[in-house]
């Protein structure tokens, strides 16, 4: 919860800044690098969290990062502000919320789908269209691949799951062959 | 007996007084006057020792008669007095006979309720026990049955898995998001 609060809070200061500037799209996709790169490597996260390395140290490494990556001078100005203040833990969930509150302000909503191979683009309009049509709002899909599912489509859309995974179906018949009933 | 003792004593007297003159007279040198003689002197003698002596010796008699009769009811009211306590403990005996009969009658008529609520409780104890074992035995059965047909289904669930896996193709997947859409489309 509180890292909740902390996301939401430094998420909407660099929203506001970034729908002023017109920049909410280009700073939205440079956070996402920026989240996928430090997802991408213990070295950085270790970085973000051991209380051994020093403020200046961190701020240099991430100084470097952020110049190789050539982010705007509004995202960089906030990754260094997150790496002083000692919050470059959250960027993942930061970057999260950013996402949630430009999707809002936009009418637009995200959808995560998990597929075991990515959907057609002829499969992925009909289920833009249908999510639009059951949310009222702009639909974003996020397709991430996942053979655990072994097949079928996940779909976490505004809080609710729609799951029509192989997988799911597998748990419901373990579920019914261990009831007495079965 | 008084009497008896007199003529007896008086028997006696003179035919002690005519036999020594008798006897003296044998020899030849005494005749019968002296025989008479001293068969009187005898008689004087008895007499004399007799209204001396006889009333002393009478009083005697009766006196220990009289204490003789004493000594028997003395003896007879002992004999009496012994014969009720000698009943009376027979009395009692045959009443502490009683008692301990009932006593041992109330003990067995306890001994054989207190018996009969031992076994009762056995057996209550024992049925008790052997619905518990058998609720047990039920329990584990089925907890075990639970258990393995549970382990049926992850087994079955899991070669449902591998061999989904494996057999999937493509064409499966796109079908199966084709299905998925056309059940989202029908809920919206």
């Amino acid at each position: 919860m509180k890292a909740s609060t902390i996301a939401l809070r430094y998420s909407q200061a660099v929203l506001t800044l970034a729908t002023d500037r017109k920049q909410h799209e280009q700073i939205g996709r440079e956070l996402d690098r920026i989240a996928a790169v430090f997802a991408g490597s213990d070295e950085l996260r270790a970085l973000s969290r051991n209380p051994k390395f020093s403020v200046t140290d961190r701020k240099a490494i991430v100084s470097e990062l952020l110049k190789r990556l050539m982010v705007s001078p509004i995202t960089r100005n906030f990754v260094m502000l997150l790496t002083e203040k000692g919050r470059l833990q959250h960027i993942a969930e930061i970057v999260a919320a950013y996402h949630d509150q430009a999707d809002a302000q936009a009418g637009r909503i995200r959808a995560q789908v998990t597929v075991v191979a990515p959907l057609a683009e002829l499969e992925a309009a009909r289920l833009r269209t249908v999510l639009q049509k059951m949310t009222g709002k702009q639909v974003v899909l996020e397709q991430q691949v996942d053979p655990a599912i072994i097949g079928g489509v996940v779909t976490r859309v505004g809080g609710r799951i729609y799951d029509g995974s192989v997988r799911a179906q597998l748990e419901s018949l373990r579920t019914r062959l261990r009831s007495p009933a079965a | 007996m008084i009497h008896l003792r007199h003529v007896l004593a008086t028997s006696f007297t003179v035919v002690l007084s005519l036999v020594t003159p008798a006897f003296a007279s044998a020899e030849g040198e005494v005749g019968w006057g002296k025989t008479l003689f001293h068969g009187l002197n005898a008689a004087i003698l008895f007499f004399f020792i007799y209204y001396v002596f006889g009333p002393k010796v009478t009083a005697a008699l009766q006196s220990k008669s009289k204490q003789v009769a004493r000594d028997i009811d003395e003896a007879t009211r002992l004999q009496a007095e012994a014969s009720a306590r000698l009943a009376a403990a027979e009395a009692d005996l045959a009443a502490l006979s009683g008692k301990a009969s009932a006593l041992l009658d109330e003990l067995r008529r306890e001994g054989e309720v207190e018996r009969d609520k031992l076994i009762s409780q056995a057996k209550a104890e024992a049925e008790r026990i052997t619905a518990e074992a058998a609720r047990t035995a039920q329990s584990e059965i089925a907890r075990v049955k639970a258990r393995l047909e549970a382990e049926l289904g992850n087994l079955a669930v899991e070669a449902a898995a591998r061999a989904l896996r494996e057999k999937t193709t493509p064409a499966d997947q796109r079908r199966l998001a084709v299905e998925y859409l056309t059940r989202l489309e029908e809920r919206s």
